[in-house]
């Protein structure tokens, strides 16, 4: 399983679609989107980690924008969905075999 | 010896520098100083996360939210404890916007507490937090918090061993060695 983190505008998806291409695992595109919509349909964070990891399965890549890094949001859901979002990227990154960050296009291998 | 622990919301920055500095300080005693002022229940709930988070690890804690320089640490006979502070963006908010704070000089004072801390330890970990890269504008009181926040961080990396990014749990040194 492969995970790639990084700002928005960055080059995560050209770099995710390229080591899918070679994985032949599934792609999963805006982690953080999917986070959002389920916690906005009543999921708890914890189910939708479970249901990232075994979406993704060993081959899988994923990618997320890397939202923790601005002011507290004033609004409650905002920060429900921002701490949820790194804690599920927590358990991603400890299952992936790699982890990159992307920043200008340009992949930083942070783990493997 | 000193490192700055940084990192974004739900990082796990806080767990990586709790067991930092259990590596660090063996079974030298450790104490916990923390920030947060317990103003609402969300406040109150991130304090037991943190309290459940870091039991069993023998940390003392100290109740310290603002005026960081007047803190006085305990030796154990005769040696030099360890600290995690955490973290400086409520040391930072307190002191700007609380009543008791030290206002615009805050990032002088809380720097000056760094320092009276670390002559009292032997290892003083130090969690700050990643604000700054949201791309949004703020109001003006906002925006001076982030820029004392961000002269703390890097006043911090200047007198810091080691300056450590936690991103979701996986460590990137920007200055020094990982320990």
């Amino acid at each position: 399983m492969i995970l790639i983190i990084g700002g928005a505008f960055q080059g995560k998806t050209a770099l995710a679609e390229k080591l899918a291409e070679e994985s032949k695992g599934p792609l999963i595109l805006n982690v953080e989107e999917r986070i959002r919509e389920g916690l906005l349909a009543g999921r708890a964070a914890e189910e939708l980690g479970d249901r990232l990891l075994s979406q993704a399965g060993p081959q899988g890549v994923l990618t997320a924008r890397e939202i923790g890094c601005g002011i507290v949001p004033a609004d409650a859901f905002e920060r429900k969905w921002r701490e949820a979002t790194g804690r599920i990227l927590c358990r991603l990154a400890e299952k992936a075999d790699t982890v990159y960050r992307v920043t200008a296009g340009l992949p930083q291998k942070i783990k493997g | 010896m000193i490192v700055t622990v940084t990192g974004g919301s739900g990082s796990g920055k806080s767990e990586y520098s709790e067991n930092l500095l259990l590596r660090l300080c063996g079974e030298g005693r450790r104490f916990y100083v923390a920030t947060m002022y317990p103003y609402d229940e969300e406040s109150r709930a991130r304090i037991r996360r943190h309290r459940k988070l870091r039991s069993g690890k023998g940390f003392m804690t100290l109740e310290c939210p603002y005026d960081l320089k007047s803190l006085r640490l305990s030796p154990e006979n005769g040696k030099k404890p360890s600290a995690l502070l955490e973290c400086m963006s409520n040391l930072a908010a307190n002191e700007l916007f609380m009543e008791q704070g030290a206002g615009k000089d805050a990032a002088d004072e809380i720097l000056s507490g760094v320092k009276a801390l670390a002559a009292q330890t032997e290892h003083l970990v130090i969690v700050t937090n990643e604000v700054f890269s949201d791309g949004l504008s703020y109001d003006e009181s906002t925006d001076f918090y982030r820029r004392v926040l961000g002269e703390l961080n890097r006043r911090l990396a200047e007198l810091s061993d080691s300056y450590v990014e936690v991103v979701y749990g996986i460590p990137v040194c920007h200055k020094g060695a990982l320990l």
